[in-house]
């Protein structure tokens, strides 16, 4: 609204006007109140019952906060599961497939971004070919080949087949190409070498793409139940997502403890997400942009 | 461009134009060493070559076998395997699975999602307290998903008693052909919208501001600028989130397999869970190749399509 034209409206229809504003506001602070609320729901619902006795989870009315909350039920399900095994498992694997790759990532993506060689989109293109390739697509040859490399209910299954992955490629090229070539020209000239180049050069200018590569990659990296379904059956080896599966399989019907096991193996995504937000947010919204 | 030119001779000079190979070879090894890029892009091309496109021209070979887990190799038998799955029930059962779930999940996904990212593009009083709580389904462990939703969906879970304080009848979910398909839609759809709902986001905050400033001046009520500004600028985005929501929905298999088993009797048996049973429960490794083929056929046909349908200028 302009203030020339709105200083030489009568005001009470000016007044109007905001007061319209102010209702409209109201209505959609209600309606994205709501629309919250029903989105919630589901997980203020599992934290809820994981802090009831299992024979009044079904109770009516509902008691979305139990009056005597059975806080025991998180301690029990910490160690009927053997919590503290899987999450270091989980740590491994996850730790292990996002340092190589964003190294990997990194690599090619400077590669791709800063080295005019012949055949340069055909290697961009055939990289990219592999996003449109789901794990569900190839997982029985996959599953074949690791089985040969005799990979099976090992930590190396889980992590190498999985380490290559375009979409890191894909963001540390974008960001690569944005870096001025002059920077990379003038450490040539000094003499450093290729590689040291792009240590030196490279990486420390572009660790804001490296980090949330590696961010996006961590968390898809825990929250990834099928691979590790697919080639884990001795439990020692177990990820987190494993063993919940298997506590469930087994528990079907304590849903308190099922709740319990649910809330605490989506406390370590959550946190990542309140500490990374704005890369977790962005990463999604520019790798759909990038698909 | 900038890195051989310089070692070419102008157009026209004394010099005779060097033939092909002296060419290649410029390019290749000039003063700027361009088959480095090659050599940064190794180690993953390595990984690639062996668990993407190796595994990729595997799963051709085994879809033509009647390998199985035990007799690797198996024997050639041309395209029995695609035969048969013409004339299998059950995968034509997934195949109509397939289209109802992916299809349902990515409507009511895309049109919820296009619809807060639209509210939450207003000039509202905590709109990022909001975008952060809606985005916490997406934030749920996938797993922990299906867990979640099987027990809502019990016969006297939270949604069956939702449906009594409205005055509906309640459904047995999981245990119904239609209940089971739609309690999958429901838990599906409850993790994708808010993905989709970012990436609106982030494409209706790139449509300029003076267009709608414009078109109010010229006297366009919200619905018209709505309909003239915002759904034609959002068409890559849209392309976008189809893309996104398919192969999401297509390949994922968890959902079914831990929230209704496929059940009942295959209702809810989609493609991918279809290739998961048919190699992993009943180690038909070859069958299975076959029918994951079809799935990527799939997936890259949906693929190619929105991108027809969504195309822009550039």
């Amino acid at each position: 609204m302009n203030v020339g034209t709105a200083a030489v409206r009568p005001s009470p229809r000016r007044a109007a006007a905001r007061m319209r504003t102010q209702a409209t506001t109201a209505a959609l602070l209600l309606l994205l109140t709501g629309v919250t609320i029903v989105f919630l729901m589901p997980i203020v619902w599992m934290v809820s019952t994981s802090l009831k006795s299992n024979q009044h989870v079904f109770d009516l009315p509902i008691q979305w906060f139990p009056r005597q909350p059975l806080w025991s039920n998180y301690p029990a399900a910490y160690t009927t599961v053997h919590f503290t095994r899987y999450f270091m498992n989980s740590a491994i694997v996850t730790a292990s497939v996002t340092v190589l790759n964003v190294l990997l990532s990194a690599l090619a993506g400077y590669g791709l971004a800063k080295y005019r060689f012949v055949g340069r989109h055909v290697l961009l293109v055939l990289i990219l070919a592999t996003l449109m390739l789901p794990l569900e697509v190839i997982m029985v040859p996959l599953y074949l080949t690791v089985q040969r490399l005799g990979w099976l209910n090992s930590y190396q299954g889980m992590i190498v087949p999985v380490a290559a992955n375009a979409l890191g490629v894909l963001m540390m090229r974008q960001y690569f190409l944005s870096l001025p070539d002059d920077l990379i020209a003038a450490a040539r000239i000094d003499g450093a070498g290729h590689v040291s180049t792009f240590l030196r050069i490279g990486v420390p200018l572009a660790w804001p793409a490296l980090l949330t590569v590696a961010i996006l990659i961590f968390q898809s990296t825990w929250d990834d139940f099928v691979w590790p379904f697919l080639i884990i059956s001795n439990t020692a080896k177990a990820t987190v997502p494993l063993a919940v599966q298997t506590f469930q399989s087994a528990e079907t019907s304590n849903f308190p403890m099922l709740m319990a096991v649910s809330s605490i193996a989506s406390v370590p995504l959550t946190v990542l997400f309140f500490v990374f937000q704005r890369q977790i947010i962005g990463g999604v919204a520019t790798t759909g942009m990038r698909h | 461009m900038r890195s051989h030119g310089s070692a070419r001779p102008a157009p026209g000079a004394a010099w005779p134009a060097p033939g092909w190979i002296t060419r290649a070879r410029r390019r290749w090894f000039g003063p700027t060493q361009p088959w480095w890029g090659v050599v940064f892009a190794l180690p993953i091309l390595a990984l690639l070559v062996c668990f993407k496109f190796w595994p990729m021209a595997y799963a051709a070979w085994l879809s033509l076998t009647n390998a199985t887990l035990t007799d690797r190799g198996g024997h050639f038998i041309g395209i029995h395997n695609y035969a048969r799955l013409a004339r299998d029930t059950t995968f034509i059962g997934a195949l109509l699975t397939t289209g109802r779930y992916v299809g349902a999940t990515i409507a009511v996904s895309m049109v919820l999602g296009l619809a807060l990212a639209v509210l939450l593009n207003q000039k509202v009083p905590a709109r990022g307290l909001f975008r952060t709580l809606i985005f916490l389904p997406a934030v749920v462990p996938i797993i922990v998903v299906p867990i979640l939703w099987q027990f809502l969906f019990n016969p006297y879970g939270l949604v069956n008693d939702a449906l009594k304080v409205l005055g509906l009848q309640p459904v047995n979910w999981l245990l119904s052909p239609q209940g089971a398909v739609g309690a999958l839609v429901v838990a599906t759809a409850w993790r994708l919208t808010p993905l989709c709902m970012v990436i609106y986001l982030a494409g209706l905050q790139s449509i300029p501001g003076e267009l709608y400033e414009a078109a109010k001046v010229d006297g366009a009520g919200a619905p018209r600028r709505f309909r003239s500004i915002t759904l034609p600028m959002l068409k890559p985005t849209f392309l976008v989130v189809v893309v996104f929501a398919i192969t999401l929905t297509v390949q994922n298999f968890v959902l079914a397999l831990v929230m209704t088993g496929g059940g009942p009797d295959n209702a809810s048996t989609t493609l991918s869970l279809f290739v998961y049973q048919t190699g992993f429960i009943g180690f038909q490794m070859g069958y299975a190749s076959a029918a994951a083929l079809v799935m990527l056929l799939i997936i890259v046909a949906f693929t190619m399509a929105s991108l027809r349908a969504f195309r822009t200028e550039e």
